[in-house]
């Protein structure tokens, strides 16, 4: 199993939380506030002060060492969502089949990534792809549930498990050993 | 314009309809629970993103668009979350009847 980089995070040191990141936090909560509530301006005066309660929370009581990269998020998103269309056919497909296409089953896949939000990030991203259900992450070992068996479904985790692994600015090459 | 617009919103919305249909199939071919799942979680998910790209070229209200926009991506992290719930649950009946609990 490969060695993970880490670009500036290691586990177990809290992130910076600049001043910058609890701005754009702030404006992020305030633009939630602003969809969910209209256009009347007497709401700000609930709205602000939630704002700025999300802000701390998520500063001062989010367990997470790992932030995601805003820098890599539009990669991810298109990844994300050409993968999202692929899944949706596919099922479609074998569900209107007149001969059902199943063989269900599973497979077991050691995680490579660290604990915490990138490793649950990834557990529900395989339910993502084409015919993987995330079934169970045990000792960080994920075990997935097959819709068919195929022969590429270990290196195809792999590649969803890289992706997801730039997202929050860890190294992991796209193939196992 | 208006009607090319209208009609990417008809067929966005058809689309839609299309996974739902499909999704609600497979819900009731499917073999057991967990292939169940395999067509509620994946299909339901691009039919609702389909559904919700075709009703915001209807809207002008920016505050709607974003609205759709949470709607989406909401449900997205609440099926992803029920989802991997489910799917402990049926484990824990499974490994009580295997007797390995």
């Amino acid at each position: 199993m490969q060695e993970i980089i880490h670009h500036t995070n290691p586990p177990g040191t809290p992130p910076r939380k600049g001043g910058l990141q609890a701005v754009g936090i702030f404006v992020f909560a305030l633009v939630l506030w602003k969809i969910c509530t209209g256009y009347d301006p007497s709401s700000w005066i609930l709205g602000i002060p939630a704002a700025g309660l999300f802000t701390w929370f998520s500063l001062t009581q989010a367990e997470s060492n790992y932030r995601i990269r805003f820098r890599a998020l539009p990669a991810f998103l298109v990844y994300f969502l050409s993968q999202s269309v692929l899944t949706g056919l596919d099922v479609a497909k074998r569900a209107l089949h007149p001969e059902r296409e199943i063989n269900p089953g599973f497979c077991t896949y050691p995680a490579r990534l660290p604990p915490g939000s990138p490793r649950a990030l990834f557990a529900n991203m395989i339910s993502l792809l084409p015919g993987t259900l995330s079934w169970s992450l045990v000792d960080g070992v994920h075990k997935v549930h097959l819709l068919s068996g195929h022969p590429m479904i270990l290196e195809e985790l792999a590649i969803l498990e890289s992706r997801v692994g730039k997202l929050f600015g860890l190294d992991l090459p796209e193939e196992m050993m | 314009m208006m009607i090319i617009l209208d009609l990417l919103s008809i067929l966005l919305i058809c689309l839609g309809l299309f996974f739902f249909f499909a999704s609600a199939v497979g819900l009731l071919r499917f073999p057991d629970t967990l292939c169940r799942m395999h067509a509620l979680a994946k299909a339901d998910n691009l039919a609702l993103g389909c559904v919700i790209l075709g009703a915001m070229y209807q809207q002008d209200d920016p505050l709607v668009i974003g609205k759709l926009f949470l709607i989406w991506a909401v449900t997205l992290l609440s099926s992803a979350t029920g989802g991997f719930l489910l799917a402990q649950r049926i484990r824990r009946k499974f490994l009580a009847r295997e007797g390995e609990v």
